[in-house]
């Protein structure tokens, strides 16, 4: 078979048109898909990895998790002071009736509540501050109390599998497939 | 049917082309926006601690099971494996061994001569 100039001209003519209208075509598709479908999200919500838990046994108390993880507790006297200690779970902490305790890992907290507080204070593991700590962390005021980031801390009847690791608010958290 | 090359050569273009539209709308079709490399969230976290680090240069595998444990979630399991850049050789293996692939590694610097770099090799099982 014998080509031409001219047919191969049309040939790389015909190619690369049909190259550019195709590349079009697509990108048109993609931007108008873009913009016509909402974002999916597959994670219903937001919850700490480790579940912590402040038990009361016998006048004192004891930091538990499900395995041994390390834990930063700061424990509030009705005073006003604090005190900031580490250790390994179980952990069993002194601390009076009146005391708040709080118990933190890198990405957990849990609370046993105290006396009200007067004012407001903000507690991180690396003790309490005025302004805005690393999360996670717990501004108390009064009787009451809020943990940063504000997120679930229940995984109680969630498969592990559906679970998937993510930063929120500088601080590892765990997204639950929806 | 008489077939020539110029129909054959035109039918392969057209093949071609169009696989490749087919390939990238499908690509591009929405899909999870939120997906994240769980071993490397959860091991570029474990680093900015101070116990981790220490946990690695001791060699305390009972201190590095309890700092991964104070990230992760109780019901995972990992896989950590410590490497001495230098020789090449296993320092140390520890956690569930069905998850010693795919690993996500990283390597420790190391400091003026008294501390070795360390390469860590790292996965968290939360699929498998």
């Amino acid at each position: 078979m014998e080509y031409t100039l001219d047919a191969v001209i049309s040939f790389t003519l015909f190619a690369s048109t049909l190259a550019i209208s195709l590349m079009l075509v697509t990108n048109l598709t993609i931007l108008t898909l873009n913009e016509l479908t909402p974002p999916v999200s597959l994670w219903s919500e937001l919850v700490f990895p480790t579940s912590l838990e402040v038990v009361s046994v016998e006048g004192d108390y004891i930091i538990k998790s499900l395995k041994r993880c390390l834990v930063t507790y700061v424990i509030i006297e009705p005073e006003g002071r604090y005190y900031v200690g580490h250790g390994i779970t179980p952990l069993k902490v002194v601390a009076k009736p009146g005391s708040w305790i709080i118990a933190f890992t890198y990405t957990s907290v849990s609370i046993k509540r105290g006396v009200p507080i007067h004012g407001q204070m903000i507690v991180s593991m690396y003790g309490v501050t005025t302004k805005e700590p690393i999360s996670p962390y717990v501004i108390i005021n009064g009787s009451n109390y809020e943990v940063v980031p504000r997120i679930s801390d229940s995984l109680k009847g969630i498969p592990a599998k559906d679970l998937t690791y993510s930063v929120y608010n500088n601080t590892v958290v765990l997204k639950v497939r929806g | 049917m008489n077939f020539t090359l110029d129909s054959y050569v035109a039918t392969l273009i057209l093949v071609v082309s169009l696989t490749y539209f087919a390939h990238s709308v499908l690509v591009s079709l929405p899909r999870d926006r939120h997906c994240y490399d769980d071993s490397l969230v959860v091991l570029g976290r474990l680093l900015r601690h101070y116990d981790f680090q220490i946990a690695i240069y001791t060699n305390n595998l009972a201190l590095i099971d309890a700092v991964v444990y104070s990230t992760i979630n109780a019901h995972h399991d990992y896989y950590i494996t410590i490497v001495d850049t230098e020789t090449k050789t296993i320092v140390s293996e520890h956690g569930t061994l069905k998850l010693s692939s795919y690993l996500v590694s990283v390597t420790l610097p190391g400091w003026n001569g008294a501390l070795k770099p360390r390469t860590l090799c790292f996965r968290v099982g939360v699929r498998g």
